[in-house]
This record gives structure tokens, sequence and C-alpha cells, in this order.
């Protein structure tokens, strides 16, 4: 989770680092029935040489030969999706950056600057292609990554992948780092047919389809989370009616805000109070002085960064007490909870949405995958406990995966047919909260994961830092919102 | 001593400077197009490496924007990065919203860019030197604050970039490399460039050697001396920082012509700085020290980039000297922070090795192979008359023979 | 012969303090005025008050036009030069350059003018594309004076001309100053320490002490004047 909010804060506000204290305590233990396939799939020691050690069957590829792939010149997917290699400039060629021996790909993402952070992502994604490649890759192919520094600026971004496409050596884009940097790449990536796959943002925008079918995202987005808070709250709160919302004056924050409008008509909830801030507001006590005069039951904190801090602190000094629910982004408790321990606040009792295990969290210590993890990275020589890693791992296991079933389609695996995988994929990834799934479903669904598991931050000591605890069931919306298409309806 | 001398004027004199010419036009021409004629070095057969050497035409173009304010009329402006920003939006804007052509927003962009320099160069009049470096420097620091609040104009954080498949500069048909597939575009974008600056080029080598150039340099080198030859200061210090900021102007309207992508953090303080720096290291005061100092501005943190992630593809040689540095600096996978760092060394080695820049240093080595002296058309006139006036001895040792010009 | 310049209860300084306590003095059309003084009289608080480059209250009047109030670029067109102390040389130009930017105020052609002075001066034509800075103090000297003369002033203004220069040089350029003010008829205000030398080419002279003129009188007076001799001629 706290891994997760990493790579959403990309869109928001810098969230640099993480640490092991961030481990949030959730105390159910993973009902091992959920997820049959997720424990021994990843195990390495199955039987390392053969490539159907990683060949795990928690993928539904196995049925797809024939059915899908380059049949008749078309590229024919699942979910009526299709590409036409004619759309495609002359000189694209299908077998780019793939040959008998090595898949290469390319990400551009900030590994210097003030979200230098974020270039640890590309680190643990491959530490966990040398992980695959030891087990004898993808058909015996290694998977090669070749990363480029943007230092999180847009224009760097769009440098880099012209440069990459340009140089008409790799697969496929993957990781891609934050919503203004994909959007200055993705009308070229998809004009120059280059698969622009999982990139590292939680805007809605990936989910288009119609107009951009060669992009994809990864993570949860910030539409549905708030979705997600809105469902939440009916189910478990239904007493409470009246909503107030504190929203970053930008696209991030306005996708939350439109999000949750989206998902409460017709029902008996009802934004009371909405109170815009820029990105250079010196604090959030006008907006609050506002907000609680509404005297709403609840209050959505759709901000990040050091906004989330000053906004938890505003409600505990204040006399209003609504149920505060907060964005995702601002999950990490060294970054926005301890400055309120400082403070002698707690920000106790704020609810936010997660979506992946913590690795460090010793709830997960027996889970396999996360067993797995730690001892692999440790092999390699880098800090586990860094939970940026296992952000690595989780988007390079989506790209292993894609690889896999794209290599099942018919024409065996190439570029088209990887574009096609990655719309098709139906994958439990073993770091996903059990419960939720990765399911792409060509033009029905374009988001890969529509679910979480609502936790509130509970503290004992104000004096330390607290844990979070679920609270309700887990929600998983999966193949509710559709596509982008459906966002821009709405929002 | 020199090798050679020649006298200014003479057959040879005049083939010297042709000859220079015709290498500096060929050079110009060969590196774009050197795949086309199946003779080039691996590296450059890319259209990757044309549009950064479109890159380097702009720059080059903001360098020498920026020599007319700091080389020439000596104040320091660390702004310019915020000219070459609203010369970039200038035409983004009208290209992208209101489907100008490229070439029609230039002008526009100069002449908005020229009176917002005018305005900026008003307070130069009163401040001068660290002052006004401050002064200037806000502006750069502003510049991308407007960016992000006129929003619905910018495109805000997510930058400003024309509709998808509009705002091409496709070459035109009869261009013998319009069937060159990728390179195509960036070829033509080459050729339009380098038009552009060839124009702007000769525009401040004809303004510098013109009675207001004189005037400026006149004010940078003793501001009393110029005002008591009747220069006058307020004019002519607030028109350089409008012509300055026209030539930024129209560098950043060139920028979006090679990478039609405007967004914030590209025309932040950094680019201001490195400009500078890219001034200094070509040659602040020359017109000829743009072209190198933008090239180090292009070239030098990209190779370092690239270089500390792949430490593989340096240059033979230059391995053994980094690697203990990368060693001891790199935690982790490299990039434009220990860039910097190797950048800044490189830097601080160059100003010691060549303190005038890349062209000053040029030019001693010129001085040691090839000597112009003057023509003394002068003294036919002055032998007809009965004496020419005895030379004056001089009180120094006579100083070094510097030809320039 | 008319006059050139005159100057009646000139006061003058920098910022709040007081340099020039109320002068008078005139220069008449074709003579050459010499003002001696000690380091700190005022001589050249004197001079840039006539250029208008410093605040100044009094009565300046030039050919009859009264020039205060006026910006320096106007009074230069008024039809005074002035070299500074210190030569004004600009470094950065070519010696052509420097000459040219002397003629800045003028719309005619300047290159007989050029050619003139290389004639005059021949090293300058020899270093006519060198930059001015390269070139010897005397050279400058030389060059700052064609610069001013290029200008064709009525009045030319010199300001230490015989500073840091070797003897043998300032003899010579003297000499040269004479020519040019019998040649050209160009009148001339010279302020110097050197009274020996700026009295040989002085038709009348001025001394001044602490911002007030002490003793005036023709160049031979002067020169005759015990007091002076003692203070400014060494003998």
């Amino acid at each position: 989770m706290v891994a997760l909010s990493f790579v959403a804060a990309a869109c928001g506000d810098d969230d640099e680092t993480t640490d092991a204290t961030d481990a949030p305590a959730a105390t159910d233990a993973p009902d091992a029935t959920d997820a049959p396939d997720a424990t021994d799939a990843p195990d390495a020691t199955d039987a390392p040489d053969t490539p159907d050690a990683t060949d795990a069957p928690e993928t539904t590829m196995g049925d797809m030969g024939g059915e899908y792939g380059l049949i008749d010149g078309m590229y024919m997917g699942a979910g009526d999706f299709s590409l036409d290699p004619a759309d495609c400039p002359e000189d694209w060629d299908p077998m780019q950056g793939i040959t008998d021996d090595e898949i290469k790909l390319f990400t551009s993402l900030p590994t210097s600057g003030p979200l230098a952070g974020f270039g640890l992502i590309a680190d643990g994604a491959k530490s966990y292609f040398q992980y695959i490649n030891d087990n004898g890759g993808i058909d015996g192919r290694n998977i090669v990554v070749d990363v480029k520094d943007d230092g999180y600026a847009p224009d760097q971004t769009k440098t880099n992948v012209d440069e990459a496409i340009g140089a008409g050596e790799y697969a496929s884009l993957f990781v891609t780092l934050g919503t203004p940097n994909n959007l200055a790449v993705w009308d070229t990536t998809n004009d120059e047919c280059m698969p622009h796959l999982l990139n590292g943002t939680g805007a809605a925008q990936w989910g288009d389809v119609e107009n951009h079918p060669w992009t994809t995202g990864m993570q949860i987005d910030y539409f549905t989370e708030a979705q997600l808070w809105a469902a939440w709250l009916l189910k478990e709160h239904p007493d409470l009616t009246k909503v107030a919302m504190i929203t970053f004056n930008n696209d991030f924050g306005k996708s939350y805000s439109n999000g949750f409008k989206a998902y409460i008509e017709g029902t008996d909830l009802e934004v009371v109070a909405e109170e815009l801030h820029e990105p250079t507001a010196p604090n959030l006590t006008n907006q609050f002085t506002s907000l609680a005069a509404s005297e709403a039951d609840v209050l959505l904190i759709q901000t990040s960064g050091a906004f989330c801090t000053q906004a938890m602190g505003e409600v505990e000094k204040g006399s209003w007490e609504p149920l505060v629910i907060m964005s995702a982004t601002c999950g990490s408790l060294s970054q926005f909870f301890q400055p309120l321990v400082d403070q002698g606040l707690t920000g106790a009792g704020t609810h936010i949405i997660q979506t992946f295990k913590d690795v460090n969290d010793p709830a997960y210590a027996d889970d396999e995958f996360v067993q797995l993890y730690h001892e692999t990275v440790d092999a390699q020589g880098l800090d586990s406990t860094q939970s940026t890693y296992a952000t690595g791992w989780i988007f390079a296991f989506y790209m292993t995966e894609i690889l896999k079933l794209a290599s099942t389609y018919e024409g065996g695996l190439d570029r088209g047919n990887i574009m096609l995988a990655a719309r098709a994929i139906d994958t439990l990834m073993p770091l996903l909260l059990d419960g939720l799934s990765a399911t792409m479903d060509g033009m029905n669904d374009a988001y890969l994961t529509e679910g979480g598991q609502m936790a509130q931050y509970q503290v004992e000591d104000p004096g330390a830092l607290g844990t979070f605890v679920k609270v309700g069931d887990l929600i998983d919306n999966e193949g509710q919102l559709g596509t982008y298409a459906t966002v821009a309806e709405i929002g | 001593m020199a090798m050679v001398t020649l006298q200014e004027g003479s057959p040879k004199h005049r083939a010297y400077v042709i000859g220079a010419w015709v290498l500096a036009a060929a050079v110009l021409l060969y590196v774009p197009f050197a795949s086309d004629i199946g003779f080039a070095p691996a590296s450059i057969d890319k259209a990757f490496r044309v549009t950064q050497l479109n890159d380097v035409i702009a720059y080059a173009v903001a360098i020498l924007g920026l020599n007319l304010v700091i080389g020439y009329s000596g104040q320091l402006s660390l702004g310019h990065s915020a000219f070459v920003g609203l010369g970039a939006y200038t035409t983004i804007i009208l290209v992208s919203d209101h489907g100008w052509s490229y070439f029609a927003t230039l002008p526009i962009s100069a002449a908005l860019c020229f009176s917002v320099g005018v305005i900026v160069g008003v307070p130069a009049l009163r401040i001068r030197g660290l002052y006004l470096a401050i002064v200037t420097l806000s502006v750069a620091y502003v510049f991308p604050t407007l960016v992000l609040k006129y929003e619905s104009l910018t495109g805000g954080p997510n930058g400003k970039k024309p509709a998808r498949g509009e705002g091409k500069l496709e070459p035109p048909s009869w261009a013998p490399f319009s069937d060159a597939g990728r390179l195509a575009q960036p070829l033509w974008t080459y050729c339009l460039l380098l038009g552009v600056a060839a124009v702007l080029f000769v525009l401040a080598r004809n303004f510098l050697k013109s009675r207001p150039g004189r005037a400026l340099v006149a004010l940078r080198d003793n501001p009393t001396s110029a005002a008591i030859n009747g220069v006058n200061l307020p004019l002519y210090k607030t028109m350089t920082f409008g012509v300055s900021a026209a030539y930024g102007g129209i560098a950043g309207s060139m920028l979006m012509m090679n990478r039609p992508f405007a967004s914030d953090v590209q025309f932040a303080l950094d680019l201001a700085i490195f400009l500078v720096v890219g001034l200094v290291v070509g040659g602040a005061g020359t017109i000829s020290g743009a072209i190198p100092g933008s090239l180090v501005f292009v070239f030098v943190p990209y190779f370092m980039s690239e270089w500390t992630n792949d430490q593989e593809g340096m240059p033979p040689g230059l391995k053994q000297i980094t690697s203990p540095l990368f060693d001891w600096l790199e935690t982790r996978q490299g990039g434009r922070s220990i860039a910097g760092v190797f950048f800044g060394i490189g830097l601080l080695i160059f100003v010691f090795l060549l303190p005038g820049g890349f062209i000053d240093g040029m030019r001693k080595l010129r001085a040691r192979v090839v000597r112009v002296v003057p023509n003394p058309s002068w003294r036919r006139d002055a032998a007809a008359k009965t004496a020419a006036p005895a030379a004056i001895e001089t009180d120094a040792a006579a100083p070094v023979p510097n030809p320039t010009h | 012969m008319s006059r050139m310049l005159d100057v009646r209860g000139l006061h003058a300084g920098y910022g709040q303090s007081e340099v020039i306590h109320g002068v008078d003095f005139a220069v008449e059309e074709g003579e050459v005025v010499v003002i001696l003084g000690a380091n700190g009289a005022g001589k050249t608080t004197t001079l840039r008050a006539i250029c208008q480059m410093i605040s100044t209250t009094g009565t300046i009047e030039l050919a009859g036009q009264s020039v205060v109030g006026k910006s320096t670029t106007e009074v230069v067109r008024l039809g005074v030069a002035h070299v500074p102390q210190g030569r004004g040389t600009l470094a950065d130009l070519s010696v052509e350059d420097n000459l040219r930017v002397g003629a800045y105020v003028r719309k005619d052609d300047i290159n007989s003018d050029i050619q003139k002075f290389y004639e005059v001066f021949p090293r300058l034509g020899e270093r006519r594309h060198q930059l001015a800075g390269s070139l010897s103090g005397g050279e400058q000297q030389m060059l700052a004076v064609s610069r001013a003369l290029m200008g064709r002033p009525k009045l030319l203004l010199l300001d230490e001309p015989s500073l840091g220069l070797a003897p043998l040089i300032v003899q010579d350029l003297f000499r040269r100053f004479g020519d040019i003010n019998r040649d050209e008829g160009v009148t001339m205000l010279v302020v110097e320490q050197n009274a020996n030398l700026a009295l040989d080419i002085a038709d009348r002279a001025y001394v001044l002490e602490a911002g007030e003129i002490a003793v005036s009188g023709t160049a031979d007076e002067l020169r005759d004047d015990d007091a002076v001799r003692k203070a400014y001629l060494g003998y």
C-alpha cells in the first residue's frame, strides 16, 4: 500500500521515501483459499530451470492460444480489442527489441532531482527481471531494461522517449512515471505503435483505449479510489450523509472530486462544501474555517504532500469532528504522520484505501511471495526493507505476465501481441491484497485494479506512530469503471 | 611567433577567409546529412541526433541573445529562461489553439519578448551588478509560476502541445530527403532553423559592427567614456534588454518547431543558469561563441548522463579516470545529479584552461599559426606628403600583437 | 574673439559634499586655457560639471548657450569633447571602432577624419585593428585625444593628459596639443598638475585651490608669480 502511494504521489506531490515504520498492521491474515495459486507460483525452488516454473497458472493464458493474436494480418485480442498494423508507421517492426535471447524494454523516470526516490522503482523492476532471467526468462529470452533519467520534467521525458523510439531497439515502454510526463509522450507512442504500458501514475486517462490503444496504467486510479470511498461510506456509515471536501486545485485533486460526485448521484450522500487550494498555498486555515462551518459528517482530503499533514492537523485542532478519508498518496507514516507527532498531534482516525500488501508488515511475514521478495532482493545486495523496490517488483511482475501471455498468442511474442496481452491479462498479483484481482478486458475494462481495502489509522501511544487497521470489507469494483470514455463523460 | 603572416586584403588573406567559411558551411551540411551520403560516424545517423542538433541551433540563438546583454553591454542577466519560455509558449499556443504556422509566430514571439525585455531593462537603468542580477533572477523564478497560474492558456503542469497529429513540420516534396522516413522531419527542421539562425547571427554581427553596437561595447568598457562621447545610456541599456529578449523568444519558438511541447519546468531557473554557463564556455562578448556554448549546453549533460548510466559507452581512457569517482559517488543508478558533479568539475578545469572561453582559446591558437597584419592603405596617402610625422615612442614595451576581428 | 565658455558662480560636487565653491572663469574661442591645482583641488570636478555629468548650480554658458540642466549627450552635441582622466579607453573595441565611437553624434562621413588621425598618429594606423586595451599608455592617450576630436568639437576638455606617461612622451603629446589648437582651431581647456608643460602651450591659466580660484592670469604672468612658481613649477 505504502509502496503504491509512493507512485500515486507522482501526480500530486513529492513523496520521496518510505521506510519500515510505515507498515500498516493489517491484522487479518490473508485467507489462503482466496488465492490458491498465489503461494506456489513464484517459488523459485520449484523448478528453476524450466520456463514453466514461472509460467504460473495464476493467469488464464492457457486457453487463449489460437483465439487471439495476429490473425489474418490483424491483431485480435480479448474484449473486442484489435489493432491494425496498417495504422502503424511504414517502418514499424513487430519484432523490434525482441530477439531469440532478449526482450528490451525502456523506461524514463526521475533518478535525479527532488523526486529521485522514484528511480528506485526501476531498480526494483530490474531486480525482479533478474530473478525471472535467472529462472529461464521468457521462453529463454532475458528481459533487459534501459533506464533514462528525466528528473520528472515532462519535456525531458519526451526527449528520452523520442530517443528510445528513434533508436529502434525497444519492444515496449513500461513504468514511465508521472502524469504530465506520460501525457507529454502518449500521442507519440500511440502514433508510433510503441506499447506504452503500466504507467506509474494513477490518472484516469490511461484507460483511454479508444483513442490511445497503446497506453495502459497499472495502479488504481484516483477517480476509482474516490468511488471506493463512496461505496464504503454507503455500506459502513449509512447515517453519515453530508460530505465536505478539501481539494488540490489540479487534475489530481479534481479526479477525486469528480469520481466521488459521479458515484453518489441518486444516493443519500451529498457534497455540502468543497474548498480548493493552490499548490502554492501556505496553509489551509481559511479553507478549514469554511469547511467546519458546513458541519459536514465526512471530510475528504483530496490532496497530497505536506497538505495532507496540514489538513489532518486542522481537523484535530478544531472542534469539528468529521469522519476523515484521505488520498492514498498520503499513506506514508514517516512523511505525513510523523510531522503531526512532532506537533503533539496524532492524525488518529484517518481512513485511507489500501491496495497492496506492505512487504514490511509483520502480518505478511509468512506470505511466500513476500518472503521470496526479501530473499531475492537481499541476495542481490539491495535493501529489501526499502519498499519502493517492492513497487518495482509489482510493475515488473505485471510486465512479465504480459510477456508470458503474449508468447501464447497466435504469431508468438511480438509487439502487437504484447499490446493485446496488456489488455487481456487476468492475474493474481501476489502482493495485491487478497481478494483483489488485476484484470483487463480489451474495450470493456481498461483499468487493471479497481478495488481496495479501507483502513483506519489507529494510535496507541500518542507520542509515537500508530498503524493502519482494516475497517469493513474489501471493496472490489473490478470491471465497473470500463474505459476512460466513461470517466470523461462523468468528469 | 606565427608561422604564416597574411596581409589583410591580400588574395591570400581573402582565400583564407573564404576557405574558413566554406569549411564551416561544409560541416553544417555534412553533420545532419552524413547518413544520406553514406559517410557517417555511426552515431549520427539517427533522427534523435538531428533533433539534438536542432536544439543546439535554437539554444545558440538564445545564448547569442544573452551575450548581447552580458557579453556586450556588460549587464548580468539571469532571467533569460523566462524570455525563451515566453517565446516558446507564444508559439505553441498560437500553433496549438489558433492554427498558426510556426513561421508566422516568430515575429509575434520576437515582438512580445522585446516589449517584456524593455520593461525588465528599465530597472537596469537604476541598478547594476549583483542587484540587477537579482532582479532578473526573479523574472526567471516567476515565469514557471505564471505558467501554472494561467493553466487554461498554458496547459499548466501537464504542459502544452498541439493536438495529436497536428503541428508537424513536414518537409516539402521537393526536398531531397523528403522520403528519408523518420529522418525527414528533423532534417527539414534543421534546414529551417539553420536558416533562421543564420539570419539572426548575421543581424547580430551587423548590429554589433554598427554605430549602436559600438555604443553597446563602449557602454560596457567605460560608461563614463561612452557618455561623454554622447552615447545615450538609458536608451541603449533598455534596448539591449529588448533585443536580447527578442532573441531569446525566437530561440524558444525554434525549440517548439523542433519539439512541439512546452512545460513549466523546461523554462525554470536552471535553464537561465545553464545559458550563462554556455555563454561563458563559448566566450562572452563573441558572436561565434554561442555555437560551442550551445554544443556544450546540449551535449555535455547528455553524455554525462549517458555515461553514468552505462560506463561502457565512455570514450577510452576517460573511464579509468572517472571510474573511481563514480564508485565513490554512486549509491545507485546514476543520473543527471552525478552528471552535474562531473559537469561542474569539467567547467572548473575549463575556466582555468580557457579563461576567455572557447572562441578566445581558438583565437589564441590561431594566432600561433596565422597572423593577419592590417593593410596600411592609409600610409599610401601619408607617404605622398612630405614627411610622415615621427612615430611617438611608447612608454611601455610594445604589447603582444593581438589581431582580432 | 568671442567667448567659448563662460562659467560664473559654479558650485558642484558629489551627493552631499560640495567640491567646487563658486568659481568664475572663461575660455575665449581659439584659446588654450590651463587649470592648475593640487590633487583634490576640484579640477576634474570642474570638467565634469561642464559636461553635466554631476549636479551643478551656477552659470555655464557654451558659446552663449546655457548648459546647466542639460544631459551629457546634449552637451556633447553642442560641441564639447572630453578626454577623461585615465583616458577612457574602450578596451574591447578596436582602435578604429574607438574613433568611430568618438564620432558617435556625427551623421556625416567620418572616414577622412579617421585617415587624418592615422596620419597624425601613425602608431594608431598601424594598430587600427588591434583592441584598444592592448595599446600602451601613450598610444591610448593619442587615441583618447583623437577620439575626442572625431566629434569635431568646438571645445576640447583634457583631464590630466600627462598622468602616468613618461616625460618624453608627455612632451611630444603637449607639442601636438599645440599643433592641434593652431591647425584645427580647437579651443582647449586643460587640467594639469604638470604646470611647466601646460603653461608652455597655454594662453591663460587659473590656479584652483580647495574649490576656489586662487590666482588667474596669462601663462607668462603665472610663470612669473612667485607663489605659483614655488607651488607648481618647483623652482
